[in-house]
C-alpha cells in the first residue's frame, strides 16, 4: 500500500482519523472505513460452532463486502477488517494457516483473498495446504457438500507436526471446507487444529 | 500538492525530531547525532515509506552542517568600535542597560552597559530603544561562570538565544533611528507600554503590560513566585489563549463591518505576525501564530492539515530560523504542552464534564513537561493541579479579556476606564492576597532535585508509557507507570551513603550544606548574603540581587534538600546571614543554631520576622553543645560565654564521621583561635578538613593553629576579585609552607568533598565549566 487511506474504502467518505498517543508511539494499522459503514456489520456475540471463531454474522453488508471484494476483484478491500483481525490474532501463538485456493480460480481472481486480508492485518502465516479441486462450495447444495471427497493435500508435513494449527477462511456456512482441511491435518500429524472465520454465515 | 500533503499526514513530527536532534547536536555535541539512529530505527518500526526515512535521514544531516555552519560564526570575536542596533529585548535595571543588539549583518549580540547618570537614565528611560542605531565603543568579555553546577548558566543564555556576548559598553552614542519596516510595531509596542503605564492604577500596570503587550519586567518578584509555587506562570506568557481571542474578536469584528469572510481571513492571516511583534515576540506567541497560520492557509487552499502536523511545521521553521531556541525554557514547555494536548485530543474528548476536563487538560501538559521542569527548576508545583483548573478559566475568560477591554476604553475621552478600574482593582486586589495566603506552604512543592540525563529519559519513558496507556483506556496502570517511577526518582538521593560537604559559592561569604549518609540529616552553616550600602534612588535595582535566593536556594534544590535539619548561623554578619531569609521562605527548616546574644543585631531582623511565620525551633548554641545522627557527631567548639562581640563569638563546629575530622570556624580570629588551641589540643591535631576562619583574612588562620590542626584540605571562601583580598597572600603561604593543598570559592566555585569509606573526592564546579 504505497498511498495513505484517506477515505472510507466502502462509501468514500472522508475519514476523520483521530491521531493520538497510540498511533504516535505505536506500529498502528490506518483506519479504512468510517464509523457509518463500521456499523453496518454486525459482530458475533456468542460463538456458535465448536473450535470455530467467527468475527460478523453475514448480512446485507457483508454480502456487499465479499462481492466488491472476492468476484469485482477489489483488492484494497482487504484493508477492511485490517485493525479487527490485527487485534484477534495478533498474540496467536499457533501457526496460522490460511484455506488456500486452487490455482486455477487464482489465476482469475489474481489474488488469494485470504492471504491478502492476514497481510493487511500483519498477521503472519504458512501455507501448508494445496486445494485439489476448483469446486466451491458456494455453488452447492448441502448434500453435494457432504458428500465431497476430501478437498486438500498437506505439504511440508514435517513442519506441522505435533503442531497447534489455526485455520483461518473467509466464511463458514456449512463447515465443509473447515472441516475437510482438518482432517487432512490431524491426518498429517499436527496435535490440534481450530478454525477462524471473518464471516459466519 | 495534495497528494504531497498526505503523503506528509502525521509524518512531520519525525522531521521536527529529527532537525531538533540536529540542532542539539550542534550546538552540545556531535554524539547527539546517534539519537538520529534511534528515531530513524523508529520510524523504522512504525513502517513509515522507505521515502520517509530517507528524508527524514537527510534533513536532519543537512540541518545539522547549517547549524554548524552558524555556531561556527558565534565564536567569531566581536569587532569594536561599531555601529549597533538595539533589538526589542533589553531592560534597564538599577545602573545597568543590558539587552541583545544586532551589527550590520544582523547578528545577535548580548550587551552592557553601566549608566553614567541620572539624566542619562531618563534619557534612555523616555526612548524606544529598539531600532536605533548607536555607535557602540567597548570590550568583548566572556560570560561569568555558575556559582554551581544548579547555577544560571549565561554562556548557555547567550547560546540559546543565539547570541554572541557579551560586549561591555564603554561609549554609547545615538546615531539614529533605523528605517527597518518593522519600526512601526516596535514604537507602537513601546507607546502601548507607556500608555499603560499612564492610565491604569500602579496595582494593574505590571499584569496589563504582561497580558497585553508581552513585557515582564515590572510583575513584582514576589508575586511572581507566588504564580510559579501555583504553577501558573504560564498564564502571563501570551500564547495560544490569547492569539484565540484576538483572533476571534478581530475575525468577528471584520465579519460585524460586513467585509467577506474570504478577506476576512486573508486580513486576520496578515494581521496577527504583526500581533506577534507588539506582543513581544515570545516563542509561545510564534508557536501560536504560526500555527494558525497554517492551519487558516492550509484551509484557504483545502489542504487537510492536521493540528499536530501544523505545530511540528511550526516547530521545525521555528528552529531552522533560531536552532538555539531548543535550549529555552519558554520554547520547550510550549511546545512541549500544546504537543501533549494535540496527541491527548481523543483522550480530553472522553470527559464532557468542564471542570474535569479542565483539569485532564492541566494533567497531560503537566505530566509531558514534569521532567523537563524538573531538570530546569528542580521542583514541581503539586498544587498546579488544582490551582490551573480555577485560575485558567479566571484568567482566560475573566481577567484578559478585562484587560483587553480596559485598553480600548483608555482611549476613549470619556472616563469609562476609572470607572471600570474602580470596581476591578479591589477584586484584583484582594486575588493578589488571596494568592499569597494560598502559596505559602512549601509542602506544595515536590522538589526531588535534578535529574541526571540518564533520569530525564527513564521519566520520559514512563511519562510515554503512561500517556499510552491513558489513550487505550487502562488508566489504572497509566498512573501507576507514572507514580512510581517519580518515587523511585524522589528516593533517589536517599540511596548515597556518602557524607557530603559543600562549600558553595556565594561570592564573599560562607555557606556550607553538609548532607548525611542516606539523607539522615542536613545541616547548613550560614546562607551567605550581601552588605547593602545606600544608594541614590536612581541607582536602585528593580530587581535586586539576593545571594540567598540566586544562589543557595538552587543549589539546595538542585540536590533535592527540601528540609533542613539544623540551619547553623554562625555570627551575625551580613555575609553569613543575609541570605538565611530567603532560605527560610523557601525550604522547611526544622532548627535553627544561634551564638549567644547575635539575634539582637539588626541584620537578623529580616530572618527573625520570616521565623515567626514558621514552626522553627531558634537556639542559642554555646561550647560543650553536641548532638548525634547516626556515627556523627556535632560538636561546638566555641564560643564559650554568653556575650556576643563580633567575629571572635562565631559558632565552631567540628564535625566527625567515622574518623574523619572538619572544623567550621565562622569567622573566628586570632583571639579565637588562640584559646581554641588551649582548650581542644588534641581534639584539633590533625583534622581532615579546615573552613580557615574569616575567609583567610590575615587577621585568622595563625601560624600555631594551622600548625595544630594540619588539615589534609582547607578551604577559603572568599569572593573573586573582593575588595578586602581575601583570601591574603600571607595566609595562603603559611598553608603552603605546611603542604596543606587548598581552594578558594572565588576562584574554583563551589567545592564539593565527598566522603566514602576511607575515600575523599573534591570537586570544584568551575573545573565542569572551564575546560
Amino acid at each position: 500500500m504505497n498511498k495513505p487511506i484517506q477515505h472510507c474504502l466502502l462509501c468514500e467518505r472522508e475519514l476523520n482519523q483521530s491521531f493520538g498517543w497510540e498511533e504516535l508511539l505505536r506500529k498502528t494499522l490506518p483506519q479504512t472505513i468510517c464509523p457509518r459503514c463500521e456499523q453496518r456489520f454486525h459482530r458475533v456475540e456468542q460463538q456458535q460452532e465448536e473450535g470455530v471463531v467467527s468475527l460478523y454474522h453475514y448480512n446485507e453488508a457483508m454480502k456487499d463486502f465479499l462481492h466488491r471484494y472476492k468476484f469485482l476483484h477489489d483488492i484494497v478491500l482487504a484493508h477492511v477488517f485490517n485493525r479487527i483481525l490485527h487485534e484477534q490474532l495478533k498474540n496467536e501463538k499457533r501457526l496460522v494457516i490460511p484455506i488456500p485456493m486452487h490455482l486455477e480460480n487464482l489465476k482469475t481472481r489474481t489474488f488469494a483473498h485470504i492471504d491478502e486480508l492476514l497481510k493487511a492485518a500483519s498477521i503472519p502465516f504458512a501455507h501448508h495446504l494445496i486445494k485439489l479441486s476448483n469446486e466451491q462450495q458456494a455453488l452447492k447444495t448441502r448434500e453435494q457438500r457432504l458428500q465431497t471427497p476430501q478437498l486438500f493435500e498437506v505439504v511440508n508435513v514435517t513442519e506441522i507436526k505435533g503442531g497447534n494449527l489455526l485455520l483461518v477462511d473467509d466464511i463458514y456456512t456449512t463447515g465443509t471446507t473447515l472441516n475437510h482441511a482438518k482432517r487432512a491435518l490431524l491426518q498429517a500429524g499436527a496435535k490440534t487444529v481450530k478454525g477462524f472465520t471473518l464471516i459466519h454465515g | 500538492m495534495l497528494y504531497l500533503v498526505n503523503l506528509f499526514k502525521h509524518n512531520w513530527i519525525f522531521y521536527a525530531l529529527s532537525i531538533c536532534i540536529s540542532a542539539g547536536a550542534a550546538l552540545e555535541s556531535v554524539r547527539l547525532l546517534a539519537l538520529l539512529v534511534i528515531l530513524l530505527l523508529f520510524c523504522h518500526y512504525k513502517q513509515l515509506l522507505k521515502i520517509h526515512l530517507v528524508f527524514v535521514f537527510f534533513t536532519g544531516i543537512g540541518s545539522y552542517l547549517l547549524f554548524s555552519y552558524e555556531v561556527n560564526k558565534l565564536s567569531v570575536s566581536v569587532e569594536l568600535p561599531a555601529i549597533l542596533t538595539w533589538s526589542d529585548e533589553y531592560r534597564i535595571n538599577g545602573v545597568m542597560l543590558r539587552g541583545f543588539m544586532t551589527n550590520a549583518e544582523g547578528e545577535k549580540l548580548y550587551v552592557t552597559y553601566e549608566i553614567k547618570s541620572e539624566q542619562e537614565k531618563q534619557l534612555l528611560e523616555a526612548q524606544q530603544l529598539a531600532g536605533s542605531n548607536f555607535f557602540v565603543v567597548g570590550e568583548q568579555v566572556s560570560p561569568s561562570v555558575p556559582a554551581h553546577r544548579y547555577g544560571f548558566s549565561m554562556a548557555q543564555y547567550l547560546q540559546s538565544k543565539n547570541a554572541r556576548g557579551i560586549i561591555e559598553i564603554h561609549q554609547l552614542t545615538f546615531v539614529g533611528k533605523g528605517n527597518s519596516f518593522l519600526q512601526p510595531l516596535y514604537d507602537q509596542r513601546f507607546r502601548l507600554k507607556l500608555h499603560i503605564e499612564e492610565t491604569f492604577p500602579p496595582s494593574l500596570v505590571a499584569e496589563a503590560q504582561a497580558l497585553l503587550i508581552g513585557l515582564q519586567h515590572n510583575v513584582d518578584d514576589e508575586l511572581n513566585r507566588a504564580y510559579q509555587k501555583l504553577g501558573i506562570t504560564h498564564l502571563f506568557a501570551i500564547s495560544g489563549l490569547h492569539v484565540a481571542l484576538v483572533s476571534f474578536l478581530f475575525f468577528q469584528l471584520l465579519l460585524r463591518m460586513s467585509i467577506r469572510r474570504e478577506s476576512a481571513t486573508i486580513l486576520l492571516l496578515a494581521i496577527l505576525p504583526m500581533y506577534a511583534i507588539v506582543a513581544g515576540g515570545a516563542p509561545s506567541i510564534w508557536r501560536a501564530v504560526s500555527v494558525v497560520e497554517f492551519i487558516m492557509l492550509a484551509r484557504y487552499f483545502r489542504w487537510n492539515i492536521p493540528m499536530d502536523d501544523a505545530l511540528s511545521l511550526s516547530f521545525i521553521i521555528f528552529v531552522l530560523l533560531e536552532p538555539g531556541v531548543i535550549f529555552q525554557v519558554g520554547f520547550q514547555l510550549s511546545y512541549l504542552a500544546t504537543y501533549s494536548l494535540v496527541y491527548s485530543s481523543r483522550i480530553l474528548a472522553r470527559y464532557s464534564n468542564f471542570w474535569i476536563q479542565s483539569f485532564f487538560i492541566t494533567f497531560v501538559c503537566q505530566i509531558l513537561v514534569y521532567p523537563l521542569l524538573l531538570f530546569h527548576f528542580f521542583e514541581i508545583s503539586l498544587s498546579s493541579f488544582i490551582a490551573n483548573i480555577f485560575f485558567v478559566p479566571l484568567f482566560s475568560f475573566v481577567i484578559l479579556p478585562i484587560n483587553l477591554a480596559v485598553l480600548v476604553l483608555t482611549f476613549l475621552p470619556l472616563p469609562f476606564d476609572s470607572f471600570v478600574f474602580l470596581l476591578y482593582e479591589p477584586l484584583r486586589t484582594a486575588l493578589t492576597n488571596f494568592i499569597f495566603i494560598i502559596q505559602q506552604p512549601i509542602i506544595q512543592m515536590w522538589n526531588p532535585g535534578k535529574p541526571s540525563i540518564l533520569w530525564l529519559v527513564f521519566l520520559y519513558s514512563s511519562v510515554f508509557i503512561t500517556f499510552y496507556l491513558l489513550d487505550k483506556q487502562s488508566t489504572l496502570k497509566a498512573i501507576l507507570l507514572l507514580v512510581l517511577p517519580a518515587i523511585v526518582f524522589h528516593f533517589q538521593s536517599y540511596w548515597d551513603g556518602d557524607l557530603k560537604i559543600s562549600f558553595v559559592n556565594v561570592g564573599q561569604g560562607d555557606c556550607i550544606v553538609i548532607e548525611l549518609p542516606y539523607r539522615k540529616s542536613v545541616i547548613v552553616i550560614d546562607a551567605g548574603g550581601l552588605l547593602r550600602f545606600d544608594q541614590e534612588k536612581w541607582k536602585e535595582r528593580q530587581t535586586p540581587y539576593e545571594v540567598g535566593r540566586q544562589i543557595v536556594v538552587p543549589y539546595l534544590k538542585g540536590r533535592g534538600i527540601q528540609s533542613i535539619d539544623t540551619f547553623v548561623l554562625s555570627h551575625a554578619d551580613a555575609d553569613h546571614v543575609e541570605g538565611a531569609e530567603e532560605v527560610l521562605r523557601e525550604v522547611i527548616v526544622k532548627e535553627v543554631h544561634v551564638t549567644p546574644g547575635s539575634i539582637s543585631k539588626p541584620v537578623m531582623n529580616d530572618f527573625l520576622q520570616e521565623l515567626k511565620k514558621t514552626n522553627t525551633k531558634l537556639i542559642e548554641k554555646m561550647a560543650g553543645d553536641y548532638w548525634k545522627v547516626g556515627a556523627t557527631t556535632f560538636e561546638y567548639l566555641w564560643p564559650a560565654d554568653i556575650e556576643y562581640e563580633g567575629n571572635n563569638d562565631s559558632l565552631v563546629i567540628m564535625v566527625t564521621h567515622n574518623q574523619y575530622k572538619a572544623l567550621f570556624t565562622g569567622d573566628l580570629e586570632k583571639e579565637g583561635e588562640q584559646q581554641l588551641i588551649q582548650l581542644y589540643t588534641e581534639k584539633l591535631r590533625n583534622i581532615d578538613l579546615l573552613k580557615a576562619g574569616h575567609h583567610g583574612s590575615k587577621t585568622s588562620s595563625i601560624e600555631e593553629f594551622v600548625a595544630l590542626t594540619n588539615p589534609k584540605f582547607a578551604v577559603f571562601m572568599a569572593g573573586e576579585n573582593n575588595r578586602y583580598n581575601h583570601p591574603h597572600i600571607d595566609v595562603v603561604n603559611r598553608f603552603e609552607s605546611y603542604h596543606i593543598p587548598h581552594a578558594t570559592t572565588g576562584l574554583e566555585g563551589t567545592i564539593e568533598v565527598t566522603i566514602t569509606k576511607g575515600e575523599i573526592t573534591i570537586e570544584k564546579s568551575n573545573s565542569i565549566y572551564l575546560k
